[in-house]
């Protein structure tokens, strides 16, 4: 796995690339908590080159939120592709986070105000 | 009952690295059957689930012996290892719809298995656990 990150006006886009597991998952969450620390209001989590992601990556997107809430900051979701999703779905995040068909929308949903994680 | 033709036969160590070499086998076989890709998706993730379970409870490093068995209409997993007696089928089940504050951290590993899977069917082989995952294709 890799991780590209990308700065936009409205949030930090983070995506990983390839496989999200067990054994991936400590490095993708040292980096989101890195910049979460560094003060990234409102992050994008951008599965357009993400391959796979188990529990273990979906205990970091939880991390995410619930640092994100606790500073009023935003947490979204794009480009999933349609087992991620449903994932997603199953373990009840699609419902605590935008999830997004891609990433102008995720940024626009951003900017208008819409339901925050 | 058909015996099924086996595609994946391997024994790996309980290790969190073991999972990604064998997810690429289950990954061809599963193309050269060509099925759709969230099957194999689907079988490895339950897969990755069931050893990063078995290395964090007490199993690590003991041999996991994994089988991908083609029935018609079905693919079966077939996982058996000799860690402490587990059925994942007890294991409770999280609440999805707790608000992002109450939500705990974990836990969403076997509610995983369960939800994706068509039939998880579980026995205590000895002194080995003995899981037959199953998805209809």
């Amino acid at each position: 796995m890799e991780i590209r990150i990308e700065e936009r006006a409205q949030a930090l886009v983070i995506r990983p690339v390839g496989r999200v597991d067990s054994v991936t998952a400590s490095e993708f969450e040292r980096v989101v908590v890195e910049r979460l620390e560094a003060g990234a209001p409102a992050m994008i989590i951008d599965g357009s080159e993400l391959v796979y992601i188990s529990s273990a990556g979906l205990r970091v997107v939880l991390v995410a939120g619930k640092r994100l809430r606790a500073s009023a900051g935003r947490l979204a979701l794009c480009n999933l592709s349609k087992p991620i999703r449903e994932v997603f779905e199953i373990s009840g995040f699609a419902s605590l986070f935008p999830v997004h068909d891609d990433l102008d929308a995720a940024l626009r949903g951003l900017e208008g105000g819409g339901p925050t994680a | 009952m058909s015996e099924g033709r086996t595609l994946v036969a391997e024994t790996v160590p309980a290790a969190l690295d073991a999972v990604a070499p064998l997810a690429a086998k289950i990954e061809r076989a599963c193309d050269e059957l060509g099925l759709a890709d969230d099957v194999a998706f689907k079988l490895n993730l339950a897969l990755d689930e069931l050893v990063t379970n078995l290395v964090t409870h007490g199993g690590s490093a003991l041999p996991v012996a994994v089988s991908l068995i083609a029935h018609a209409g079905r693919l079966e997993l077939l996982i058996v290892d000799s860690g402490p007696p587990f059925d994942p089928a007890l294991a409770p089940a999280p609440d999805t719809s707790l608000a992002i504050e109450e939500r705990p951290i974990g836990g969403l590993g076997l509610h995983l298995i369960r939800t994706l899977m068509d039939e998880v069917r579980y026995s205590r082989d000895g002194d080995r656990n003995r899981l037959v995952l199953v998805m209809r294709t």
